[in-house]
């Protein structure tokens, strides 16, 4: 039988002539000693079909390892069948994930939203029709779980809303044996005692919550609409209800106007008694960037990857410091194989607004030309803007298809590739091309092979900007 | 933890973390042990964060991976939220 090396191993050079060896498609990592790695080395660079070593070579007991961890792949192994396989296979019995808007209503004014200028809340009906829709659909499909995100607007602001179909969701995956876990995406300023009894009652397992800097710096960027009370107060006395009850995300929004500003919050986070090991209190980065017509405006002040990343890096270390696992949390963006890689393409992915449209990209939420259909209707199957993204498949771009990062970008936002959205593409180029082995090497604690593994990137990133992307007919 | 060394001591395969789907025999095959791990739901073998480890075990021994599925209430098909869903 004869190898070859799999199109999606990573060879990286550590410390003391260590390596690191890092497979996308099967998730596989193995750390060498330089004898070691030296071999395994000059075996994956070679271009010819390998040979299985005989008895007694000294690289055989080697050899099983790097077959056992698809670095070494059948000469005959289509990598790419099996991934498109995988990926088709996967999005079919997605888990049913759903995105309510149980309001587009926001009681912050922040000048990056992405979600438009609509208004309304969700009314009965539309709340029946959903709770109608989810049954059928559970019924008639075969899902392995039902996840819910509340989202808005501000989704606390509708409360009843989400108590009312939370009930009715855990009662039908009570009686279908499956699953339920649900999050709220919140400005965190409406939280209290009441607030928090609703959403143990409903099942809320994790709440994301959004702080952008020290008060100051907070308030400016998300005011009160109306008034002049301080937004960062309020999230600040609605916290200590939920740390310890709930997971916490708490995203930061960063920018070019407040990328440095941050690290006065980890101290006030620690100083609170909220960073730790078993807090399951998560403060994290989120680099903006103009998702939607909405937020456009904001172009100008998206910062660099290149300084973003500087900073994220010296976050996460703080973090460790404090005693946060931040190795074991997806935020933190540890690299994982992925089978799909967005809701809007599996086929049990959707999202609901408060007037009942149904859509399958949240970013998509108001603009009602991009509604797959609406609740109390059936869904037409060949209805225009739902066959968009059933049709849609990063094995179909040819950039993709020879990319050694595909596994675990699969082509990443979906959206970014329909719409051709070249700047994003090229952003998320340059992520994996430039920063996914860093981050690897980062919580794996090689944190002195990070600059050296730089070194051997050109300085665009290795993104050839005029190969992005062409989406194939 | 046990870590995976050749005849000499400096040769030596450390392991992070292994396809899911390699079978707990194959591991043991490659001399791993009884040091398999459920890390994840949807995670069959290891997602060891620690420099000097081999494969941590993250849920109990004694449980089989069915049992701490069926006990989480987790489907190994679910989307992996890295970590907070974990079984472990």
């Amino acid at each position: 039988m004869t190898w070859k090396t799999s199109h999606y191993t990573h060879a990286m050079d550590l410390d003391d002539g260590k390596g690191l060896l890092y497979n996308g498609r099967t998730g596989a990592i193995v750390e060498l000693t330089p004898n070691v790695f030296q071999k395994v080395r000059s075996l994956l660079d070679l271009r010819s079909p390998i040979d299985e070593p005989p008895e007694g070579a000294q690289i055989r007991e080697v050899f099983s390892h790097l077959v056992a961890g698809g670095f070494l792949v059948r000469m005959d192994t289509d990598e790419l069948s099996l991934l498109e396989e995988t990926y088709e296979t996967e999005r079919r019995r997605s888990q049913f994930l759903l995105t309510i808007l149980p309001t587009f209503g926001c009681n912050l004014g922040c000048d990056y939203c992405f979600v438009g200028k609509k208004k309304g809340m969700m009314s009965l009906d539309t709340q029946r029709n959903i709770v109608d829709f989810v049954a059928k659909h559970i019924a008639a499909n075969s899902v392995p779980s039902m996840n819910v995100d509340w989202f808005g607007g501000e989704p606390l602001l509708s409360l009843p809303v989400v108590e009312n179909l939370s009930r009715e969701f855990i009662k039908i995956c009570r009686s279908s044996g499956i699953p339920y876990h649900s999050q709220v995406i919140t400005n965190g300023t409406v939280i209290g005692p009441d607030t928090v009894r609703v959403l143990r009652r409903s099942k809320v397992q994790r709440l994301q919550i959004t702080i952008d800097g020290p008060a100051s710096l907070h308030d400016e960027r998300r005011p009160y609409k109306a008034g002049h009370a301080s937004s960062f107060q309020a999230i600040m006395a609605g916290l200590p209800l939920v740390v310890g009850k709930f997971l916490i995300r708490l995203r930061i929004n960063v920018d070019n106007r407040n990328l440095n500003s941050v690290w006065p919050l980890l101290q006030l986070f620690a100083n609170k008694g909220w960073l730790g090991p078993d807090t399951q209190f998560f403060p994290y980065l989120a680099r903006i960037s103009p998702f939607t017509e909405a937020c456009s405006t904001m172009s100008n002040f998206v910062c660099s990857m290149d300084d973003f990343y500087q900073v994220q890096f010296r976050w996460m270390e703080r973090l460790e410091e404090f005693g946060v696992p931040v190795s074991a949390q997806g935020l933190y963006q540890f690299p994982e194989p992925k089978t799909y890689n967005c809701g809007a393409v599996g086929a049990n992915g959707f999202v609901f607004t408060p007037e009942g449209e149904i859509h399958k990209c949240g970013l998509a939420v108001d603009n009602s030309r991009e509604a797959i259909g609406h609740v109390g209707q059936p869904l037409d199957s060949q209805q225009a803007n739902l066959r968009k993204w059933q049709e849609y498949s990063p094995f179909r771009n040819e950039v993709c298809r020879d990319c050694e990062f595909l596994p675990t970008c699969l082509g990443g936002c979906p959206r970014n590739q329909i719409e051709m959205r070249e700047v994003q593409k090229k952003e998320n180029c340059t992520y994996h091309k430039k920063f996914e082995n860093q981050i690897l090497l980062f919580h794996l604690g090689h944190r002195s092979a990070i600059s050296k593994h730089l070194e051997q990137i050109p300085a665009t990133g290795a993104v050839d900007s005029s190969k992005l992307f062409p989406i194939l007919n | 933890m046990p870590k995976k060394t050749s005849s000499k001591e400096k040769d030596t395969i450390i392991w992070v973390r292994a396809p899911k789907d390699v079978s707990l025999a194959k591991i043991k095959d490659l001399g791993l042990g009884e040091g398999h791990c459920y890390g994840g739901d949807t995670c069959i073998a290891a997602t060891a964060m620690t420099k000097n480890a081999a494969i941590v075990v993250k849920g109990p021994k004694s449980k089989s991976l069915k049992q701490l599925l069926r006990n989480s209430r987790l489907n190994p098909r679910d989307v992996c939220y890295g970590g907070d869903t974990c079984i472990v």
